[in-house]
Protein backbone atom coordinates (compact mmCIF):
# COMPACT_ATOMS: atom_id res chain seq x y z
CA UNK A 1 0.00 0.00 0.00
CA UNK A 2 0.79 3.72 -0.58
CA UNK A 3 1.32 6.66 1.51
CA UNK A 4 1.09 9.95 0.32
CA UNK A 5 3.47 12.43 2.02
CA UNK A 6 3.00 16.29 2.48
CA UNK A 7 5.77 18.81 1.53
CA UNK A 8 6.38 19.25 5.40
CA UNK A 9 7.29 15.61 6.21
CA UNK A 10 9.42 15.24 3.29
CA UNK A 11 10.99 18.62 4.51
CA UNK A 12 11.07 17.28 7.63
CA UNK A 13 13.15 14.37 6.42
CA UNK A 14 15.63 16.31 5.01
CA UNK A 15 16.41 19.15 7.01
CA UNK A 16 16.36 16.48 10.20
CA UNK A 17 17.75 13.59 11.35
CA UNK A 18 14.92 12.11 13.22
CA UNK A 19 12.52 9.46 12.74
CA UNK A 20 10.50 10.68 9.95
CA UNK A 21 13.68 10.75 8.08
CA UNK A 22 14.39 6.88 9.51
CA UNK A 23 10.93 6.06 8.51
CA UNK A 24 11.12 6.73 5.01
CA UNK A 25 14.35 5.60 4.22
CA UNK A 26 13.23 2.59 5.96
CA UNK A 27 10.79 1.94 4.35
CA UNK A 28 11.47 2.34 0.32
CA UNK A 29 9.08 2.58 -2.19
CA UNK A 30 5.92 3.04 0.31
CA UNK A 31 5.72 6.99 -0.31
CA UNK A 32 4.86 8.90 -2.74
CA UNK A 33 4.30 12.88 -3.16
CA UNK A 34 2.82 15.02 -5.95
CA UNK A 35 5.90 16.74 -7.99
CA UNK A 36 4.73 19.71 -6.74
CA UNK A 37 5.91 19.56 -3.50
CA UNK A 38 9.25 18.87 -5.06
CA UNK A 39 9.21 21.82 -6.62
CA UNK A 40 8.23 23.71 -3.84
CA UNK A 41 11.51 22.16 -2.02
CA UNK A 42 14.09 23.29 -4.41
CA UNK A 43 12.25 26.26 -4.53
CA UNK A 44 13.63 26.66 -0.87
CA UNK A 45 17.40 25.45 -1.42
CA UNK A 46 18.75 28.48 -0.03
CA UNK A 47 18.25 26.38 3.44
CA UNK A 48 21.36 23.83 2.42
CA UNK A 49 22.82 25.92 0.01
CA UNK A 50 23.73 28.43 2.54
CA UNK A 51 25.11 25.64 4.92
CA UNK A 52 27.79 24.81 2.32
CA UNK A 53 25.52 22.12 0.13
CA UNK A 54 25.92 23.23 -3.33
CA UNK A 55 23.07 22.92 -6.38
CA UNK A 56 24.77 19.93 -7.64
CA UNK A 57 25.22 18.03 -4.94
CA UNK A 58 21.68 19.02 -3.15
CA UNK A 59 20.15 17.38 -6.39
CA UNK A 60 22.09 14.62 -6.74
CA UNK A 61 21.12 13.76 -3.25
CA UNK A 62 17.40 14.66 -3.94
CA UNK A 63 17.29 12.50 -6.95
CA UNK A 64 18.47 9.86 -5.02
CA UNK A 65 15.55 9.92 -2.97
CA UNK A 66 13.02 10.39 -5.15
CA UNK A 67 14.28 7.77 -6.98
CA UNK A 68 14.14 5.03 -4.63
CA UNK A 69 12.31 6.17 -1.58
CA UNK A 70 9.76 8.59 -2.07
CA UNK A 71 8.03 8.40 -5.51
CA UNK A 72 7.46 11.95 -7.22
CA UNK A 73 4.26 12.01 -9.23
CA UNK A 74 3.24 13.68 -12.00
CA UNK A 75 0.32 16.41 -12.84
CA UNK A 76 -0.44 13.86 -15.37
CA UNK A 77 -1.67 11.19 -12.40
CA UNK A 78 -3.51 13.79 -10.29
CA UNK A 79 -4.93 16.86 -12.43
CA UNK A 80 -8.23 15.40 -13.07
CA UNK A 81 -9.00 15.35 -9.32
CA UNK A 82 -7.96 18.91 -8.76
CA UNK A 83 -11.05 20.57 -9.21
CA UNK A 84 -12.70 18.14 -6.25
CA UNK A 85 -9.26 18.73 -4.47
CA UNK A 86 -9.26 22.76 -4.49
CA UNK A 87 -13.00 21.98 -3.23
CA UNK A 88 -11.37 20.36 -0.13
CA UNK A 89 -8.13 22.65 0.54
CA UNK A 90 -7.81 25.20 3.30
CA UNK A 91 -4.33 25.66 1.65
CA UNK A 92 -4.49 25.76 -2.43
CA UNK A 93 -1.01 24.59 -2.37
CA UNK A 94 -2.05 21.26 -0.62
CA UNK A 95 -4.70 20.70 -3.59
CA UNK A 96 -2.13 18.30 -5.71
CA UNK A 97 -1.64 16.19 -2.04
CA UNK A 98 -5.57 16.11 -2.27
CA UNK A 99 -5.40 15.84 -5.59
CA UNK A 100 -3.35 12.54 -5.76
CA UNK A 101 -4.48 10.81 -2.59
CA UNK A 102 -8.29 11.12 -4.28
CA UNK A 103 -6.21 9.34 -7.52
CA UNK A 104 -4.19 6.45 -6.42
CA UNK A 105 -5.04 3.73 -3.84
CA UNK A 106 -3.64 5.27 -0.34
CA UNK A 107 -3.78 4.65 3.31
CA UNK A 108 -3.59 7.90 3.86
CA UNK A 109 -2.25 11.59 3.76
CA UNK A 110 0.67 11.90 5.84
CA UNK A 111 1.37 15.23 7.73
CA UNK A 112 1.79 17.61 10.43
CA UNK A 113 -0.55 20.18 9.34
CA UNK A 114 -4.22 18.00 9.81
CA UNK A 115 -5.83 21.18 10.05
CA UNK A 116 -5.22 22.35 6.65
CA UNK A 117 -6.40 18.42 5.27
CA UNK A 118 -9.53 17.82 8.27
CA UNK A 119 -12.02 17.95 4.68
CA UNK A 120 -10.41 15.36 3.28
CA UNK A 121 -12.04 12.79 5.36
CA UNK A 122 -15.31 13.69 4.33
CA UNK A 123 -14.13 12.47 1.07
CA UNK A 124 -12.52 9.15 2.67
CA UNK A 125 -9.25 9.97 2.92
CA UNK A 126 -7.35 9.04 6.45
CA UNK A 127 -5.18 11.54 7.81
CA UNK A 128 -2.06 10.08 8.72
CA UNK A 129 0.37 11.27 11.96
CA UNK A 130 4.04 10.62 12.59
CA UNK A 131 2.65 8.05 15.75
CA UNK A 132 0.25 6.06 12.99
CA UNK A 133 3.22 5.76 10.78
CA UNK A 134 5.25 4.64 13.24
CA UNK A 135 3.39 1.86 14.13
CA UNK A 136 2.76 0.27 10.46
CA UNK A 137 6.62 1.41 9.32
CA UNK A 138 9.28 1.10 11.22
CA UNK A 139 12.18 3.58 11.86
CA UNK A 140 15.94 2.77 10.77
CA UNK A 141 17.76 1.98 13.74
CA UNK B 1 21.97 -14.06 -15.28
CA UNK B 2 25.40 -14.29 -14.84
CA UNK B 3 26.53 -16.41 -11.95
CA UNK B 4 29.82 -16.55 -10.06
CA UNK B 5 30.96 -19.33 -7.30
CA UNK B 6 32.24 -18.54 -4.09
CA UNK B 7 33.69 -20.50 -1.77
CA UNK B 8 33.95 -19.70 2.28
CA UNK B 9 35.63 -20.66 4.88
CA UNK B 10 34.17 -21.47 8.35
CA UNK B 11 34.66 -24.04 11.29
CA UNK B 12 32.81 -27.35 10.57
CA UNK B 13 30.90 -26.46 14.15
CA UNK B 14 29.30 -23.59 13.06
CA UNK B 15 27.95 -24.91 9.31
CA UNK B 16 26.74 -27.88 11.09
CA UNK B 17 25.02 -25.82 12.96
CA UNK B 18 23.48 -23.42 9.87
CA UNK B 19 22.28 -26.51 8.70
CA UNK B 20 20.48 -27.09 11.71
CA UNK B 21 19.02 -24.27 11.64
CA UNK B 22 17.86 -23.50 7.89
CA UNK B 23 14.77 -25.12 7.67
CA UNK B 24 13.46 -23.06 11.13
CA UNK B 25 13.87 -20.31 8.87
CA UNK B 26 11.90 -21.91 5.45
CA UNK B 27 15.43 -22.35 3.73
CA UNK B 28 16.34 -25.21 2.16
CA UNK B 29 19.74 -24.70 0.57
CA UNK B 30 22.65 -22.96 2.17
CA UNK B 31 22.75 -21.46 -1.56
CA UNK B 32 19.22 -20.27 -1.15
CA UNK B 33 20.05 -18.50 2.34
CA UNK B 34 23.16 -16.85 1.14
CA UNK B 35 21.54 -15.18 -1.75
CA UNK B 36 18.88 -13.83 0.64
CA UNK B 37 21.27 -12.87 3.30
CA UNK B 38 23.49 -10.97 0.84
CA UNK B 39 20.15 -9.21 -1.09
CA UNK B 40 19.02 -8.15 2.48
CA UNK B 41 22.70 -6.66 3.41
CA UNK B 42 22.82 -4.50 -0.06
CA UNK B 43 19.58 -3.62 0.70
CA UNK B 44 20.25 -2.73 4.40
CA UNK B 45 23.54 -1.01 3.07
CA UNK B 46 21.73 1.46 0.53
CA UNK B 47 19.68 2.66 2.71
CA UNK B 48 22.50 3.54 5.40
CA UNK B 49 24.62 5.21 2.47
CA UNK B 50 21.24 7.30 1.62
CA UNK B 51 21.36 8.17 5.58
CA UNK B 52 24.78 9.44 5.63
CA UNK B 53 23.81 11.29 2.27
CA UNK B 54 21.30 13.01 4.09
CA UNK B 55 23.27 13.87 7.06
CA UNK B 56 25.04 16.30 4.62
CA UNK B 57 21.26 18.26 4.63
CA UNK B 58 20.66 18.18 8.63
CA UNK B 59 20.81 21.78 9.04
CA UNK B 60 17.85 21.88 11.95
CA UNK B 61 16.76 19.98 15.32
CA UNK B 62 12.88 21.79 14.70
CA UNK B 63 9.68 19.62 15.88
CA UNK B 64 7.12 18.90 13.50
CA UNK B 65 4.84 22.05 14.38
CA UNK B 66 7.84 24.52 13.48
CA UNK B 67 8.39 22.77 10.00
CA UNK B 68 4.63 22.94 9.02
CA UNK B 69 4.55 26.80 10.26
CA UNK B 70 7.71 27.60 8.04
CA UNK B 71 5.85 26.06 4.62
CA UNK B 72 3.02 28.15 5.49
CA UNK B 73 5.85 31.23 6.08
CA UNK B 74 6.99 30.36 2.24
CA UNK B 75 3.52 29.82 1.28
CA UNK B 76 2.66 33.25 2.33
CA UNK B 77 6.09 34.97 1.28
CA UNK B 78 5.01 33.68 -2.06
CA UNK B 79 1.29 34.68 -2.29
CA UNK B 80 2.94 38.12 -1.57
CA UNK B 81 5.13 38.50 -4.77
Amino acid sequence: MTVIVDTNVVIAALIKDGVVRRILVGNPGAWVMPDTCFEEIWRHRGRWNRHNVGDNELKTILDEFVEDYVFLLSSEVYNEKMSAAEKLSIDQDDAPVIALALSVENEGIWTFNTKHFKNVQSAGINLLTTEEIAKTYKPMK
Amino acid sequence: MTETQVILRIEKGILEELDRYLPTYGFKTRNEWFRTKVREFIEESKKRRMLEKLDKLTVDDITEEEIAQMVRDWRKRKAKY
